[in-house]
């Protein structure tokens, strides 16, 4: 990403709390259908048209077309807001940015439970009948048996989401909660909070329509993309490596405890071998033994970007703590995981991988991206407890810290050098480096640029 | 995987957009190229239905053409000629036409970048476009093409006597909104005539009417709108006094224009939209001179003058202009004195240009002296009604004008001048004097006499005294209207003429030439503000605008694509551009159904070719093999056998002997067997 690119993504699309003008946009987006919005701008279109002379066409049109709001709106109260329709139970799947996501929510009409879709804005005599009737036969007075063209949309969010104007289901009263799928499409990676989830049913003309809200909350993670780590033996090189290469070698970690075969990979014991399982398919495969160790490796993120040349890495520097921090997980020695100065609680050691990477990703997805304006300050690294064991820092500038054993900085190479550098070429593409405060094993220079997999 | 919904609503839309395109087709006589973009709908329609049903196979949205097509509309939008007396109708056709393009962009990708939207805004407008001016007997199709499109969109399951309760509905309204409607057609007159009145002030320069008013320019001294800018004069050195009109008569407050032009001007060549009138042939032209020499090094010296109000038809010129350029007009009136008249026949603002001669430098042999004949005295300029002779002799006593006190006619234009310093105070009101008083037959109530008495009033009423009181010394004069002492701005490259500065002076006949004779004395107090930086700087942007669409409505350059637009409707006249627009079509589908077929062919015939071939190979290295005792198993893959053959390769390293023979066999074996693994089964 050039830093033109990124400075003009980080240029707020949309202001941080909606005023007037924003308001008008939502109630054009919420309670207009596509041929709506298009027959609403017909009548200015129109109006001016009318001005051309000769074109007194233009002024029938435009009365028309004004005629036709007017009923639609009597419209829209008579046939759409009438119902009583329940958003329930909306479950939102995190996505890797760039992808679609999906949310699904069961929707009911006239359904007891939608006392909930009631919601806050009707009164409270109305409240009491409805849960008197909700009490008594579980279904409620009134509203249409059943609702053709509902759609299940997603408003007010942030603008690097769009919401696919998707297909439409049927609801009946008959069939109770139904399950609707909408989609949307993301950009950037993020946490987002979904203001308005929310039910549409046209009114008769297909031009308006009324949404109605689920009530709860709801929020879609967007993951960065993990650089795919494909070998890390800077890791353990060099005398900074030392601490790390135990965690690599399984011989001084194994345990007694038998968990299953799986194929061999690059530094396990010789002695582990399957040696059926390689006769049998041609391939290396290892048996694998529950580990005894202690918390393995501690990982840092640091977000510290002072200047713009740095800010605009931060989002390579999370995916490559991303790949990291995979890469460490599969292999189980992946201790701590901090972001800053905060720890991220990846679940026990015992618990299932799956939920580790899960973890790992929503923390990386929280980040909040960088801002033109502000920028969090460098300060040396404190963690609540000093930490035991071997630390990796992945941040966007070189620094001095006397509590970690190892540097990846995140930055701009200059052109012509490989997309990841060997420690001892670091100095030769990277001008300010630091040489003489480090070892050249201590810290690795990786261009920012890099999207694919890479050797570290 | 999200598709279309194909249901009697997708054709209804479908059906609607082909209706809107053969619609603006036929409108504005392009018929071939409406049925052509409904074909392309009918088309799109059927692929979108079928083959591309699902989004993600539409081809995406491209904003390079959509955005593209803007420039050589846009173009030819801004040089399209306007037409006598409404709208030339491809200023309504370019943008439908681009609407309709857009359209047909949205739908061929729809849902993969195009939306909905667009398409039902586009659709609705271009059916619209093509109601300008309807053709006889055509509503209802329009009628029809807005069913479809409400039907197209409508909410789907929708029981249909609910649409029957929403036409009554809208019925019900559009009965309401006719009877407002009608009620304030009835009424309006009660709220129309006041704003007639401030219409009239505001759109109109006052008091250059062929019958003037004294005390009319009053309204341009006083009213809210004096600092509006009636004329832009392109020149940076503006003549001082820019004459409308020259006035002959007065009687009872009123001034009259002569009976009588001394000339009928006839256009003598044309620039582009305007008409040229010459005093002389070939005055704003050298003589025998081709064209080009004279665009290069023009005689006399061009200069717009752009009018923003309505004017009453009279070119403003300075004096001693030997030519006028105006539009559409086919004659001017040129009366003595310089007076031009004829403009705005129609009843529309116009601009139009004078042309005079700079200097001695120019004016070789005299070309640019007007001709006697437009300067002689007339009878006119001697006329006098005999019910102000005992008025105009009393101000010829006290003024002491009388013959046996003045020795030449130059000292009795200096005593009035004098006289009027000394006595006289410029007013904007003549005490005592209502509006119509001129009409009254009492002589001591005529505007002249009760200014004379009160000793107060403005330019029109001192060039009125001065004239009369001329005439009767017998110097022949002349009531002159226009606009005088121009705002000048450093660095501007025009001269503007507010409201303000209209002006009343005197053409006087003495010593053998027409001279100017102003007898205002000078205004104590300003006529409004000076104009803030910020309304300089405005103003300056605005006429520079306007300078720009001038020379992009109208300069020369026009010509040429005049001569364009000539030479294209000559070719769309003809049939062979439709012949060979046919052929090409016909052409196209046929090569692209050929490479459609070739390649199909070609692809199946390249996968077998690529079976054979490496069968072939693997058969030849797998015979090799043979011979060393190394064959493959029955079941065993080739990669596995490839494998064994490596390690076997391997193990005989250490036998120099054996290997020497067979090392080149053997490793050009293993490679066709790791190259059959690796490319067999690609496609």
């Amino acid at each position: 990403m050039s830093f033109f690119s990124w400075f003009v993504n980080s240029i707020p699309r949309a202001p941080r709390r909606a005023g007037l003008l924003m308001r008008v946009y939502y109630l054009w987006q919420e309670y207009f259908t596509p041929a709506g919005r298009a027959a609403a701008a017909l009548f200015p279109l129109s109006m001016a048209l009318g001005m051309v002379p000769g074109f007194w066409a233009a002024w029938v049109f435009c009365g028309l077309d004004f005629l036709l709001f007017l009923g639609m709106i009597l419209s829209l109260f008579t046939s759409c807001k009438f119902n009583y329709v329940s958003v329930e139970n909306v479950i939102v799947t995190p996505v890797y940015e760039g992808e679609v996501a999906k949310i699904t929510a069961e929707v009911g009409v006239g359904v007891a439970v939608a006392l909930n879709a009631a919601g806050k804005r009707r009164s409270a005599k109305r409240l009491a009948r409805i849960a008197k009737a909700a009490e008594g036969r579980g279904f409620l007075k009134g509203g249409h048996e059943r609702l053709d063209s509902v759609q299940l949309a997603s408003y007010r969010m942030d603008p690097s989401l769009s919401w696919i104007d998707g297909e439409v289901a049927t609801v009946t009263k008959a069939g109770g909660l139904k399950k609707i799928e909408c989609e949307i499409q993301t950009k950037n990676r993020g946490a987002y909070p979904l203001k308005k989830v929310a039910v549409n049913v046209p009114e008769i003309m297909g031009m308006m329509q009324w949404p109605f809200p689920f009530q709860g909350s709801a929020e879609l993670l967007v993951y960065p993309r993990p650089i795919a780590v494909k070998e890390f033996p800077f890791l353990t090189s060099g005398a900074s490596g030392v601490v790390f290469a135990p965690l690599l070698m399984p011989s001084l970690t194994r345990g007694m405890n038998f968990v299953g075969v799986r194929e061999y990979r690059e530094g396990d014991a010789l002695r582990d071998l399957h040696h059926k399982a390689f006769a049998r398919y041609g391939r290396p495969f290892t048996k694998e033994f529950e580990t005894e160790r202690g918390a393995g490796a501690i990982l840092v993120l640091d977000t510290a970007a002072p200047s713009f040349s740095e800010r605009q890495h931060l989002e390579a520097a999370i995916r490559l703590t991303a790949g990291i921090g995979l890469w460490l997980l599969e292999r189980n020695i992946l201790g701590r995981f901090f972001i800053d100065d905060e720890e991220i609680s990846l679940a026990s050691a015992g618990a299932a991988e799956g939920e580790r990477k899960k973890n790992l990703m929503d923390a990386l997805a929280r980040i909040p991206s960088a801002n033109l304006l502000n920028a969090k300050k460098p300060a040396p690294w404190s963690p609540a407890a000093r930490p035991m064991d071997p630390v990796l820092r992945i941040g966007l500038f070189a620094k001095e810290e006397p509590l970690v054993h190892k540097h990846v900085v995140v930055t701009r190479l200059k052109k012509n050098a490989p997309a990841a550098v060997s420690p001892a070429s670091a100095d030769r593409n990277y001008e300010k480096s630091s040489s003489e405060k480090f070892s050249s094993d201590k810290i690795l220079y990786v261009d920012a640029k890099t999207s694919g997999g890479m050797s570290l | 995987m999200k598709k279309e919904i194909v249901d009697i609503r997708y054709w209804a839309k479908i059906l609607f957009l082909m209706l809107a395109s053969f619609n603006l087709g036929h409108t504005f006589e392009v018929t071939i190229l409406g049925l052509a973009f409904a074909v392309y709908f009918a088309v799109i329609g059927f692929v979108n239905a079928t083959s591309r049903r699902e989004f993600f196979k539409r081809p995406s949205y491209n904003k390079i053409p959509a955005y593209g097509a803007i420039v050589p509309l846009a173009l030819y939008w801004v040089m399209t000629p306007g037409v006598e007396g409404g709208v030339n109708p491809l200023m309504v056709f370019l943008p439908g036409l681009y609407l309709l393009f857009l359209a047909a962009l949205q739908e061929r990708s729809r849902g993969n970048g195009g939306y909905e939207a667009f398409v039902a805004f586009d659709g609705v407008a271009v059916l619209l476009f093509g109601f300008f001016m309807i053709p006889k007997g055509w509503a209802p199709v329009g009628f029809v093409g807005l069913l479809l499109a409400v039907f197209a969109y409508s909410r789907r399951g929708t029981a249909w006597y609910k649409y029957l309760l929403f036409v009554l509905l809208i019925i019900g309204l559009a009965g309401i909104s006719y009877g407002g409607w009608r009620y304030w057609h009835n009424h309006r007159s009660q709220y129309g005539a006041e704003w007639a009145a401030e219409y009239e002030l505001r759109e109109r320069v006052m008091g250059f009417d062929p019958v003037a008013v004294l005390g009319s320019f009053g309204s341009n001294y006083n009213s809210k709108y004096n600092d509006q800018v009636v004329l832009r004069v392109w020149d940076t050195l503006p003549s001082k006094y820019l004459k409308a009109a020259s006035y002959e008569k007065y009687i009872a407050g009123i001034w009259k224009l002569p009976t009588k032009a001394v000339a009928k001007m006839e256009p003598a060549y044309y620039q582009v939209d305007y008409a040229v009138f010459e005093t002389a042939d070939s005055v704003t032209r050298m003589v025998g001179e081709s064209v080009d020499v004279v665009a290069a090094q023009p005689f006399a010296r061009q200069v717009w003058v752009q009018s923003t109000l309505k004017n009453f038809g009279f070119v403003f010129a300075p004096y001693g202009a030997v030519g006028f350029a105006a539009r559409d007009v086919d004659s001017l009136h040129y009366y003595a004195g310089g007076m031009v008249q004829g403009l705005n026949s129609n009843g529309k603002r116009s601009d139009w240009h004078y042309f005079v001669c700079d200097g001695s430098a120019v004016n070789v042999g005299g070309k640019c002296d007007l001709p006697d004949s437009l300067l002689a005295v007339s009878d006119g300029d001697l006329l006098l009604s005999d019910r102000y002779l005992p008025l105009l002799d009393s101000v010829i006593n006290t003024m002491g004008l009388r013959s046996d006190f003045v020795e030449s006619q130059e000292e009795i234009l200096r005593k009035m001048l004098a006289f009027f310093k000394d006595n006289f105070t410029y007013s904007l009101q003549v005490p005592g004097l209502s509006r119509w008083q001129g009409s009254s037959s009492d002589p001591s109530r005529d505007p002249l006499a009760v200014f004379w008495r009160t000793k107060q009033g403005f330019c029109e009423y001192y060039a009125t005294l001065a004239t009369l009181t001329l005439r009767r010394v017998g110097i022949p004069a002349r009531y002159a209207t226009g606009f005088a002492n121009p705002e000048v701005v450093e660095g501007r490259p025009y001269a503007i003429f507010r409201r303000k500065h209209a002006h009343s002076w005197v053409e006087a006949f003495v010593d053998g030439r027409w001279v100017i004779f102003d007898p205002t004395p000078p205004m104590l107090t300003p006529l409004g503000n000076e104009p803030n930086w910020f309304a300089v700087k405005w103003e300056g942007l605005q006429g520079r605008a306007a300078r720009l669409m001038h020379f992009l409505k109208e300069g020369e350059w026009r010509r040429t694509v005049d001569s364009w637009q000539n030479y294209t409707q000559k070719i769309t006249d003809g049939m062979a551009i439709y012949v060979a627009l046919a052929l090409a079509f016909v052409a196209f589908i046929f090569l692209k159904s050929r490479n459609v077929l070739k390649n199909r062919q070609k692809k199946i015939v390249a996968k077998s070719n690529n079976a054979i071939l490496w069968s072939k190979k693997l058969e030849q290295s797998e015979k090799e093999l043979a011979r060393l005792g190394l064959r493959r198993d029955a079941g065993e893959t080739v990669g596995t056998f490839a494998k064994r053959v490596q390690a076997y390769f391997e193990q005989m390293n250490g036998d120099e002997v054996k290997l020497k023979a067979q090392r080149e066999r053997i490793s050009a074996a293993i490679k066709v067997l790791e190259d059959y693994e690796s490319c067999r089964w690609r496609r």
